[in-house]
């Protein structure tokens, strides 16, 4: 199997990564930037949200003319998917591409914990995000949209919108350590 | 002034731009780490803070950067997009969040991330976010009304919510940032896996001068913007105020607000508005004579901007005085201060009498300027047929509609879950 193949090529991965504080002075430039030409921050989940409400649509119209939540996200559909939220999605996918080539790291894998077996590390991804999507939809945004853009205009929601994700996972990670440490 | 209209891009264009702009956003993720779960998990178990240290670096840098823009009128915050205040929805949804994140290891823009770069969890972990939205749709009927109002204040800064200049609370946030790198380069250092940095032989204490690098300089400079930011807040006035004074003071010279007494008595009985009339004339003259639920306010009052940026948006606000001189200097400060629909009463009382007070009163020969004009027998206030006056068995007169409804801005939409 390939995660198995590939064991001894993630030990090296932490040690190439780019100094925490530039990546983030990188970040803040662009999201200043973004800022000021658009009138916007940064999004990941927003754009997620259009895609499911258009994919639900395209399966299930009835459903979402009885569900205004779906109804006002999906429609119209093209409208919908041609949401800034949902082009700079696959911009984020585009540039980690390329980031991942030229660093090398575009490698099929799995990263995992040292004590936990792939097939778990893959049904705990998949129920880590579907908490996160969930949350997402709670929140009104995720860590990008809602914590760090709403962090940088000072917004009061957004600053404890980010408080509670720290909370939330300081209060766990002690009873979840098997599955990193 | 920024943000420019982006409708001459095309519509092309703007793709082009939002694409550029996630492109960038993915690009520094991955170089930041931020594909590998395990990188983003161990901000939970102390020994990699690298989560920490690139969000707060950025919320600052950007904060810093966007807020000295406004502060030197560049960047009209007025159209900035400011993520409305749900406290109990986004501490739910806070709390979920972190739940996911220790759990699956990711947040929806990484697991982006991680799934271009081929990591399979991160696949897994993108799907389990799509599952998790939409669970949202069915569900959110249950607790619509919480969801849409429990703990909503709007479109609120932490400036605004402490009464504080935006530039004390970009210096409180970087002063913040810097004290939480510092515990976490200590959790680095004491929790990490333990890399021998330097050998220890000999002077365990180098000289100051070789213990600084490039980040406690970057720190410094953060530092000593942020302190020249605070610094200029408070002694420059806030260019907002001066454009908005500056609109306010030629408008009300070319008497674009000035409402003559019959439309203001059609507002008096429109009952699809909110009406507030503020009566800025001295206590003796308003206990003489005042206009029915007027609401007399000190000068000083309208120079209070928590109190301005309270009143309800869409009310009409009407500014009331003797004559013009009073209500005209507070209806600057008022729209100066962010307020909308503010209008004046043309001629004032004096005028309003003029039309609506027969039999009322004397009229006296004005001795200064903005003083009231008529003599009253008694302090009767609002209880003289003129401040109240029956809109039918007074004759209808003509009048030029000055009143045009002002909305708020619309805000471009921003952030994520729609």
């Amino acid at each position: 199997m390939f995660w198995r193949k590939n064991k001894a090529t993630e030990a090296p991965c932490g040690e190439r990564y780019v100094n925490p504080y530039l990546a983030g002075t990188c970040l803040g430039l662009l999201l200043f930037i973004t800022n000021l030409l658009t009138g916007h921050g940064l999004g990941a989940s927003g754009g997620m949200s259009h895609l499911v409400a258009v994919a639900t649509d395209a399966v299930a119209p009835r459903y979402v003319d009885h569900n205004g939540y779906f109804a006002g996200l999906a429609r119209p559909a093209l409208a919908a998917l041609d949401h800034w939220l949902v082009w700079s999605l696959l911009g984020v996918a585009l540039g980690a591409m390329i980031s991942g080539v030229l660093a090398g790291r575009l490698r099929l894998c799995i990263h995992r914990g040292p004590r936990v077996t792939a097939p778990a590390r893959l049904v705990f991804a998949f129920i880590g995000g579907t908490f996160m999507g969930y949350g997402s939809q709670w929140g009104r945004g995720c860590t990008s949209g809602q914590a760090l853009s709403g962090g940088a205009v000072l917004s009061l929601g957004s600053w404890i919108f980010m408080f509670s994700i720290f909370g939330g996972g300081y209060a766990l990670a002690y009873f979840v350590r098997r599955l990193w440490r | 002034m920024a943000p420019p209209d982006l409708s001459s891009l095309g519509h092309a264009g703007n793709i082009l731009l939002s694409l550029a702009i996630g492109f960038a956003f993915g690009f520094i993720l991955e170089r930041a780490g931020f594909g590998d779960a395990r990188k983003l998990a161990a901000q939970f178990y102390f020994y990699d803070q690298a989560v920490l240290k690139v969000m707060f670096t950025a919320i600052i840098v950007a904060c810093l950067l966007l807020f000295t823009t406004v502060q030197l009128g560049w960047l009209d915050f007025e159209r900035v997009w400011v993520n409305p205040t749900y406290i109990w929805p986004g501490i739910i949804g806070g709390v979920l969040l972190g739940i996911g994140f220790i759990l699956g290891g990711y947040c929806p823009g990484t697991s982006v991330v991680a799934t271009a770069t081929l990591k399979v969890d991160g696949l897994f972990f993108l799907l389990g976010c799509f599952l998790g939205i939409f669970a949202f749709g069915p569900t959110v009927p249950l607790f619509h009304a919480f969801w849409e109002r429990a703990g909503y204040l709007g479109r609120l800064t932490i400036p605004e919510w402490l009464g504080l200049s935006n530039g004390v609370v970009v210096l409180l946030a970087v002063l913040m940032a810097l004290t939480m790198f510092a515990g976490a380069e200590w959790l680095e250092s004491h929790c990490g896996k333990k890399q021998p940095s330097q050998p220890i032989s000999g002077d365990s204490h180098p000289p100051l001068r070789e213990r600084l690098s490039g980040k406690h300089f970057a720190a410094a400079a953060l530092l000593l913007l942020a302190s020249g930011l605070a610094i200029y807040t408070h002694l420059v006035p806030d260019p907002a105020e001066v454009r908005l004074r500056r609109q306010a003071e030629q408008e009300i010279a070319s008497r674009q607000r000035h409402i003559e007494p019959p439309e203001l008595l059609d507002l008096m009985h429109n009952n699809q508005i909110t009406l507030l009339l503020f009566d800025v004339r001295d206590e003796a003259d308003y206990n003489l004579f005042h206009l029915v639920d007027a609401k007399r306010i000190s000068r000083d009052q309208v120079q209070k901007t928590k109190w301005a940026k309270g009143l309800p948006v869409d009310a009409i606000k009407v500014v009331l005085s003797n004559d013009e001189e009073a209500a005209n200097t507070a209806a600057v400060e008022l729209i100066a201060r962010g307020v909308r629909n503010v209008y004046i009463l043309a001629g004032g009382i004096n005028h309003w009498l003029d039309v609506y007070g027969q039999g009322i009163g004397k009229p006296l020969h004005s001795t200064h300027a903005d003083a009231l004009r008529y003599e009253f027998p008694a302090a009767l206030g609002a209880n003289y047929p003129a401040a109240d006056p029956d809109r039918w068995s007074t004759p209808q007169l003509p009048f030029t509609p000055k009143v045009h409804f002002e909305k708020p801005i619309i805000k471009i939409s921003g952030g994520c879950g729609g």
